[in-house]
């Protein structure tokens, strides 16, 4: 190959560089595969996401859009050229100060762009800065400290800010512990990490039928291309060939059956990317299609075509309480209402990749992002056959996760490329093989039948919901769990019957996406609890009020609230805060409709339903005078190890330079269960309390002895121990030492917090669901173009009860991150099919919200202390989406005074509904 | 693997296209011919890289004529003066066109010979009656720009041709505007855009322009808006038969991006929309 290539110069933060590449060789591989700068990223190969952004002779570009040739004798700079940990540039820091990092993915990318502004003399216009960054997409922070970055710079304000993190405490806004490496572009993600010598790279064959026979296979054109080294397909799994969260029901590899458009048939292992590609092209599948089945309804039609050996009906639930049937015959008003929403994806910006690396002893090391190693170790061992001592899995830094890496990619393929070939094994896949494999949000279709008496009381709540699964079930029968316990929102309603089926589709996969099946119900149950009000000619939050869970009352499983309530606190402070919103504003122009819209919610943290919810942790002390925590967690951006240094440098009396946290490691970190259900604040937090406290005391107690003090009077501190008239005793690695001789059991501590509920009835659904809940009330205010359909979120106030923010600026970054992809499932997002042949393929046709269709937003933390939790923690990763989608479509309703029932809430359906006189949407 | 030539000016590329044929492929600032090579397009045996060309990179305003060279990128139509005075309409187009990074590598001649239907600078040239010049190794020839648009990525420009420079005629007095509605509010493929050109003489419109974009397979001039409007005030119920006639002069479809009923009624809407964005008054 090397006479093909052709030679470029180019200068490279600010250094000239001489390289060899090939004529196909856009500049971002010259930069990441070259030259190793991984800090630009690849988001989507298609200049739409920006993480690739780096300055082309001083100007912003994408380094996917440009041919390296092009670069020739021109300069390039790089995050990386703007500065390294301990000497970050302005833009670096600011980015650090202002949170405007998370799963970090983005980060580089939108640090060249505010550098880019910095350098022009952008004027600090918070406007003009949103316009300048739409080429660069961020799905965790939802733009905002982002933006206030940005103003930071412009501002010139720099010196002015803090140049220190406020201390590793419980309740103060520290700064995340890998913000610098993750502003300076040197974190590692797994595309990022160096090859291994010999390693392969593996090229996914997709089949192009949404529904068919698998005939044959035909490999051998492939394998006779130089550098393909071999082709894997479902006879080459030694193990079990199916796997999945709930039901094993997804084969490794076809074997015999298509269930959806892209589902992986073949992975080819060759010697370059550009083999593998080329081998995957040569795969020839032999397919014979079938009848697709693309809704669940048509699903469950008794001719329809049978996807899986016990039929179609993936999942069917029920939860009664009282007698909805007498219930609505009493009822004064009774209503029935159809709601629908789309599939959505979460867009992590990191698409899935995976690198499996043979081990010295037999076994295998996987590197992938993830959000439960030891659920990943477990798929491996069960399709591949190895002992789970033979495989390690190590999470690697995460671009966002949001529910999706609950299920299996690449992993799998890479393990088992690495055990029959020998040598490591390298998958990546594309944005648009993301789009096509990765799980998405059920769709769903929720009727609600309901009755309100006209003094306010909601007396009866009935709602059937379909899912649509998919091709598998992945967490199917969990997601309807949740939607379940949700699905009469957070009130006391006398009379409750909620059933919700799953069906089997070729749509896809849907899984796991941030709020778990509650999104969907309670988009139904909000939208229908305004209906009622409307009907009766009530203020829907007054109505709302006269029904709300408090203490003392029952929910729709019968489970009674204790503890932690902060719903009527969320309620009032949100209102109020709306409130003030109204004064600035001036009257709207006549074609445009205003309206404000209130959702409340509650939501269960953690698994629930008396499934095993265990944190663990292990807090130990080290040689080298540092303390460690080690907890099996995964912070994929969420910020879960800074969380856990702020508790354990809290409980311990030191400071964050004191502590390092390893987290996602199936051999070093103990298993604490996944990264999911808001739950690792709440278990793995509270376990790493508990184990602090008793290494504290044991170290304390160990040291009043051996130095024959009170230990009422010691304190730990970052020198050593400390007596009670500040005089040090020892350093942190004399106790080591110390420890050690006294038989080093003193050095470690571990400890479980389990989340405590109980296993839901079959037949009523009733029991302590979930614990605790987290609160949470939005009030959103909208603006609808008459002309053009257009719906703009102006404003959200969002007010959330999450018990005590142990890092207040992370919560908001959860709130502000959340309500972007709320306001996405509201007004823009869906993943589409056509006849089971995906349409939204890529960021140019699946949208998700840019900086400048952010309304002004209004995070609230309310502080209602869960005793069990720890420092009175919850949860607040899931519930600010689920309360987003609602309250839009109040405010929508509220503007038009008509209402639409479908989300996505598009100009299409706004513009049918006004021209449609009186019609409506979706009922 | 392909080769790569660099030609220093027009004549040198065009000498190049007409040596090597259909094998040859010009390329500029790169963003739709990525977009394609990046979803798996084989590239070229040639490309014929113009980075190296120095002339078209000017805007020029001179004895009543604008020339924008074709290199020259959407950033810089975004930030000229001089644009802005001239053709105001492109100058907004070039604004919201992509984002910054696709502005800052994208070509007026790149967009025009990609010829998408959604072009967002398409529109304002038709309502300039913008000639391209197309310079070929037998000589350069000038082409309106809706001859030049044959349809989704086809073009009258001939292998061995370059697309040079874009010429319309600045009338002093001439107002002009771009709109367009897409799924979010920047970065966007456009759904439906109108461009509209005009002079206001005493309230009344003269040498009224208005064409639509995104609503048909090429850009569509809407004769029968221009006449309902031409020398009237834009009162309610003449914009409404504007209106309606542009709804009707539209060829919209259903895609993934949007109805064609959405872009039907919204082509209509987007007269009033424009008369507003022009600052006239519709009474």
């Amino acid at each position: 190959m090397a006479s093909e290539m052709m030679e470029l110069e180019l200068e490279v933060n600010g250094e000239l560089r001489t390289v060899q590449v090939s004529s196909e060789a856009r500049l971002l591989d010259v930069l990441r595969d070259t030259l190793g700068l991984t800090g630009a990223k690849e988001g989507c190969g298609r200049g739409e996401c920006g993480a690739c952004s780096v300055l082309l002779d001083g100007a912003l570009v994408n380094a996917c859009m440009v041919p390296a040739f092009q670069a020739h004798r021109r300069s390039v700079e790089t995050v990386e050229g703007l500065g390294q940990p301990g000497s970050l540039g302005p833009v670096q820091q600011a980015f650090v100060k202002q949170a405007a990092v998370q799963c970090g993915f983005c980060t580089p990318g939108m640090v060249v762009a505010v550098e880019a502004m910095r350098r022009d003399g952008l004027p600090a216009d918070e406007a003009l800065v949103r316009q300048r960054l739409s080429g660069n997409t961020c799905r965790c922070t939802g733009y905002t400290p982002i933006v206030d970055a940005a103003m930071e710079v412009l501002e010139g304000q720099g010196s002015e800010a803090p140049s220190q993190s406020p201390p590793y405490r419980v309740g103060e806004s520290a700064w995340r512990v890998d913000a610098e490496d993750k502003v300076a572009g040197c974190c590692r993600y797994t595309a990022d990490l160096p090859l291994p010598p010999g390693c392969l790279h593996g090229v996914t064959v997709r089949a192009q039928e949404v529904h068919a026979r698998l005939v044959a296979v035909h490999v051998q054109q492939a394998l006779a291309l130089p550098g393909v080294v071999r082709v894997l397909t479902a006879a080459d799994v030694p193990g079990e060939l199916h796997y999945g969260n709930a039901v094993n029901d997804q084969p490794v590899f076809v074997a015999d059956r298509v269930r959806f458009y892209g589902e992986a048939v073949a992975l080819v292992l060759a010697d370059s990317l550009e083999a593998a590609k080329a081998g995957a092209a040569l795969v020839r599948l032999e397919l014979e299609r079938l009848e697709p089945v693309v809704t669940p309804q048509r699903a469950l039609e008794p001719d329809a075509p049978q996807l899986h050996p016990d039929g179609n009906l993936c999942v069917d639930q029920r939860l009664r309480k009282g007698d909805v049937g007498a219930g609505l015959a009493r009822a004064e008003v009774v209503l029935e209402r159809r709601y629908t929403t789309g599939a959505q994806e979460h867009l992590y910006l990191e698409p899935e990749a995976a690198l499996a690396v043979p081990d010295d002893d037999g076994g295998f090391t996987l590197r992938a992002p993830s959000q439960n190693v030891f659920f990943d170790r477990h798929h491996i061992c069960r399709t591949t056959g190895l002992d789970r001592k033979l495989v390690r899995v190590i999470q690697q830094h995460t671009g966002a996760a949001f529910g999706g890496r609950e299920d299996i990619y690449g992993q799998i393929h890479a393990v088992l490329g690495a055990m029959l070939t020998g040598r490591p094994v390298r998958i990546v896949w594309t944005r648009e093989e993301t789009q096509i494999a990765s799980t998405k949000r059920h769709p769903g279709t929720m009727v609600v039948r309901g009755g309100v008496n006209r003094d306010g009381v909601i007396v009866a709540l009935d709602m059937d919901v379909l899912f649509d699964t998919g091709a598998y079930a992945s967490w199917a029968p969990n997601i309807a769990r949740k939607a379940l316990v949700h699905a009469a929102g957070p009130y006391d309603i006398e009379n409750v019957a909620v059933r919700v089926r799953s069906a089997y589709t070729n749509n896809g996969i849907s899984g796991a996406f941030r709020g778990f099946g509650a999104p969907q119900v309670v988009f139904a149950s909000e939208s229908f609890v305004d209906e009622l009000a409307g009907a009766i000619g009530m203020d829907p939050v007054q109505l709302r009020r006269l029904n709300h869970l408090a203490v003392g009352k029952t929910t729709a499983t019968q489970q009674t609230i204790t503890g932690s309530c902060g719903l009527r606190q969320c309620l009032d402070q949100a209102l109020e805060a709306a409130a003030t919103l109204d004064a600035s504003r001036l009257p709207p122009p006549p074609h445009i409709a205003r309206g404000r819209g209130v959702a409340t919610i509650h939501y269960g943290i953690g698994y629930g339903n008396a499934i095993r919810d265990i944190g663990s942790a292990v807090v130990e002390l080290l040689p080298e005078g540092l303390f460690q925590v080690r907890c099996g967690a995964i912070d994929y951006g969420q910020g879960a190890v800074t969380v856990f240094t702020q508790i354990a440098a809290q409980v311990l009396g030191v400071s964050g330079a004191c502590l390092r946290v390893l987290t996602g490691h199936s051999v070093d970190t103990p298993d604490s269960g996944s990264t999911v259900a808001s739950r690792q604040t709440y278990v793995s937090g509270e376990a790493v309390r508990q184990a602090a406290d008793r290494l504290r005391d044991g170290l304390l107690a160990f040291a009043a002895e051996h130095f024959a003090q009170p230990q009422a009077e010691l304190v730990l501190v970052d020198r050593g121990v400390v007596d009670g008239r500040g005089a040090l005793l020892c350093s942190l690695e004399q106790l080591y030492l110390l420890g050690e001789e006294a038989g080093g059991r003193l050095l470690r501590k571990q400890a479980r917090f389990k989340a405590s509920t109980t296993k839901l009835d079959l037949e009523t659904g009733a029991g302590d669901a979930y614990w605790p809940y987290a609160f949470a009330a939005h009030v959103a205010d909208v603006e609808v173009d008459r002309r053009t359909g257009q719906v703009r979120l102006i404003a959200l106030v969002a007010a959330h009860d999450v018990g005590r923010a142990i890092n207040p600026r992370m919560v908001e970054g959860q709130i502000t991150g959340g309500a972007a992809q709320g306001l996405g499932f509201a007004l823009l997002e869906e993943h589409r099919w056509d006849q089971g042949v995906p349409i939204t393929r890529n960021m140019d046709t699946y949208r998700v919200p840019g900086p400048c269709d952010m309304p002004v937003l209004v995070p609230i933390i309310v502080e209602d202390p869960e005793p069990s939790g720890p420092f009175g923690a919850k949860g607040v990763g899931e519930p600010v989406l689920v309360a987003v989608a609602p309250a839009v479509a109040n405010a929508v309703a509220d503007a038009l005074g008509q209402r639409i029932r479908s989300l996505p809430i598009r100009p299409e359906s706004v513009l049918a509904v006004l021209s449609d006189q009186g019609g409506e949407v979706g009922s | 693997m392909s080769r790569i030539l660099r030609p220093a000016s027009f004549s040198q590329a065009v000498a190049m296209l007409a040596e090597h044929g259909q094998a040859a492929r010009p390329i500029a600032g790169g963003t739709d011919t990525l977009t394609r090579l990046n979803a798996g397009a084989a590239p070229p045996s040639l490309w014929v890289d113009l980075s190296a060309v120095r002339q078209g990179r000017d805007i020029r305003v001179q004895d009543g004529a604008l020339r924008i060279g074709a290199l020259v990128s959407f950033q810089d139509m975004a930030g000229s003066a001089a644009l802005a005075a001239a053709l105001p309409a492109l100058h907004q187009a070039a604004n919201i066109m992509g984002s910054l990074q696709i502005r800052t590598r994208g070509t007026l001649g790149g967009n025009l010979c990609n010829a998408s239907p959604a072009g967002d600078a398409i529109p304002p040239l038709v309502v300039a009656d913008a000639l391209v010049e197309l310079l070929g190794s037998t000589g350069s020839r000038m082409l309106s720009i809706q001859d030049f648009l044959l349809g989704p990525g086809q073009t009258a420009r001939r292998p061995d041709e370059l697309l040079v420079a874009v010429h319309c005629a600045v009338v002093p007095g001439t107002v002009s505007a771009f709109v367009r509605v897409g799924a979010r509010a920047h970065h966007v493929i456009t759904k439906a855009s109108a461009a509209m050109a005009c002079r206001v003489d005493r309230g009344i419109l003269r040498d009224v322009r208005f064409a639509l974009g995104s609503v048909g397979p090429t850009v569509i001039r809407a004769p029968r808006v221009e006449a309902l409007l031409e020398g009237h005030t834009p009162t309610a119920q003449r914009v409404a038969q504007a209106a309606l006639a542009s709804a009707a002069a539209a060829r919209p479809i259903d895609d993934v991006r949007s109805t064609a009923a959405y872009r039907r009624e919204v082509c209509g809407e987007l007269v009033g929309i424009m008369l507003e964005k022009l600052g006239l008054q519709v009474g």
